[in-house]
């Protein structure tokens, strides 16, 4: 697959992925453009990987933690959950809890928004997202736990069906 | 809760998925992010070529033993020794607006040496982005071949060198001299395009160099992703290396671990007391739950090390510690001129 084809048929899917890894789409733009730019120059190797999508994917992770995106990665600013909720889609009924959640995923530090989105929408296994994130498995782990123990604690209170286990 | 938290959390994120921007919009600014992306990379081909060509021994303050021999810049198996690295600075402006003066110094693999001034100090090391108006300066290595110019930059003359004015984001100037590509911008509104072209066509070839502190002892399998220094004035300031690892592909992956020595210490107040190397000490971690830990070693004089760690126990802390060093005090002095 040459870059342009991976770039036609990847490039939608690599920023929704980016979106949900930042939890900001501009961010997710420039940090994509980034790693297309880098991915590009070294694209023959990168092609002769047995995933060059999962590479690409795990350089927007890292691209997204590094140090020079220290600052962008801070949890999202009050005043920019407020200026973003104005577009947010109305799906009916359950709409506040998921509201909620979404504010609430915000607010989780860098890494383990990235764990929470490596783990429930890309549906990685806790050692490929040790692999993505260049920790542990464990490490993976207690990242996704404390994610989803913040998010349990802070969500309204209402009754809880399940639980990560 | 009418549905599980893990599929509010998948419903959270498939909504958050829909806002992602049009790829066609990607697509269209790769052009000109290309460009801005191999003006970085030729940049640290200058500087990395340039490191090698001195080394100041740093002071080591904590490593009990024998005095510290100088080390070479060049990796030597097992963990090296603080290090130092002098580095040219091949330009400097002649002139700058009134009050402008420079605060921070760093050199990174894709980022080059970077020089920041400002309009006033920062309110500490710690706060360099707190500065009112800021102007950084980049220079690049690039022999004859021609500026890379952006199709929607104006063309600019200066010093006889043809160069872009770009107005587009932040304002910046670059252009071509003596074989290097040099590059400033404004970081925050308040330069105009006059005044930008007046500050590069101040800038002229600097024979001078600074020392940029390798502060830590790199273990092994560990690279210094980047290293920095920030200062209020000379005696005020904040020298900090970031370690990180090599992926397959040769990338810099910064691992969460940094070491900084300075006047100050990025770690929030309070912990648990301790010593290293016979020195008064603190261990804590931060307010984020998984937000990592800090070891602060108080050196004397003023100074402390700070070890920052997402992943690495409280002993690997310690080795890092106990293997940091201190800059030449006379390598801060450019800090707030």
């Amino acid at each position: 697959m040459t870059f342009e084809e991976f770039v036609a048929l990847r490039l939608g899917a690599l920023l929704r992925y980016a979106t949900v890894v930042t939890w900001d789409p501009h961010l997710a733009e420039d940090v994509t453009q980034e790693v297309l730019v880098r991915a590009q120059q070294r694209w023959g190797r990168i092609a002769a990987l047995d995933s060059p999508e999962a590479y690409v994917k795990r350089m927007v992770v890292n691209e997204f933690l590094s140090w020079r995106r220290r600052r962008a990665a801070r949890p999202v600013s009050r005043e920019s959950l407020e200026a973003a909720a104005g577009s947010v889609p109305d799906h009916g009924t359950s709409w506040g809890e998921r509201d909620a959640m979404w504010r609430l995923i915000a607010t989780l530090p860098a890494r383990q928004r990235a764990a929470v989105a490596l783990r429930f929408y890309e549906d990685m296994s806790y050692d490929e997202i040790a692999d993505a994130l260049g920790c542990r498995a464990v490490t993976a782990r207690s990242h996704v736990s404390r994610a989803l123990l913040t998010l349990r604690e802070q969500l309204p209170a209402a009754p809880i069906l399940t639980g990560e286990k | 809760m009418s549905q599980s938290l893990e599929d509010l959390v998948r419903a959270a994120q498939h909504e958050q998925a829909e806002r992602a921007v049009d790829p066609q919009r990607v697509l269209a600014a790769l052009p000109q992010r290309r460009t801005r992306v191999v003006r970085r990379r030729r940049l640290v081909l200058a500087v990395a070529a340039a490191a090698v060509v001195a080394v100041v021994a740093p002071i080591v303050v904590l490593r009990p033993g024998p005095a510290p021999q100088p080390l070479s810049v060049a990796p030597g198996p097992g963990p090296a020794g603080p290090e130092s690295r002098f580095v040219p600075l091949e330009f400097s402006p002649g002139w700058l607006p009134a009050g402008y003066a420079e605060y921070y110094r760093s050199i990174r693999p894709g980022e080059g040496l970077l020089r920041v001034w400002g309009s006033a100090p920062p309110p500490s090391p710690l706060l360099i982005d707190d500065v009112p108006r800021r102007l950084s300066m980049t220079v690049v290595e690039t022999g004859d071949a021609a500026v890379t110019r952006d199709e929607s930059d104006e063309t600019v003359e200066i010093n006889g060198g043809r160069g872009g004015y770009r107005a587009d984001g932040p304002p910046g100037v670059y252009w071509q001299a003596g074989g290097f590509t040099v590059e400033i911008r404004a970081d925050r509104p308040g330069l105009t395009r006059d005044t930008m072209l007046r500050i590069a066509r101040s800038v002229r070839p600097d024979p001078a160099g600074t020392e940029l502190p390798l502060v830590v002892g790199v273990p092994d399998g560990q690279v210094s992703v980047a290293q920095s220094v920030t200062g209020v004035s000379p005696g005020e300031w904040l020298a900090v290396t970031d370690l990180g690892e090599e992926d397959p592909l040769g990338n810099a992956v910064a691992s969460g671990t940094s070491v900084s020595v300075g006047t100050v210490t990025p770690a929030p107040a309070g912990g648990t007391s301790l010593r290293v190397g016979g020195r008064p000490a603190r261990h804590l971690y931060a307010e984020v739950p998984e937000g990592g830990h800090y070891l602060v070693v108080e050196l004397g004089g003023g100074l402390r090390v700070t070890v920052f760690s997402l992943d690495l126990d409280r002993p690997a802390m310690v080795a890092l510690a106990e293997a940091a060093g201190a800059p030449n005090p006379t390598a801060l002095g450019w800090i707030g001129r």
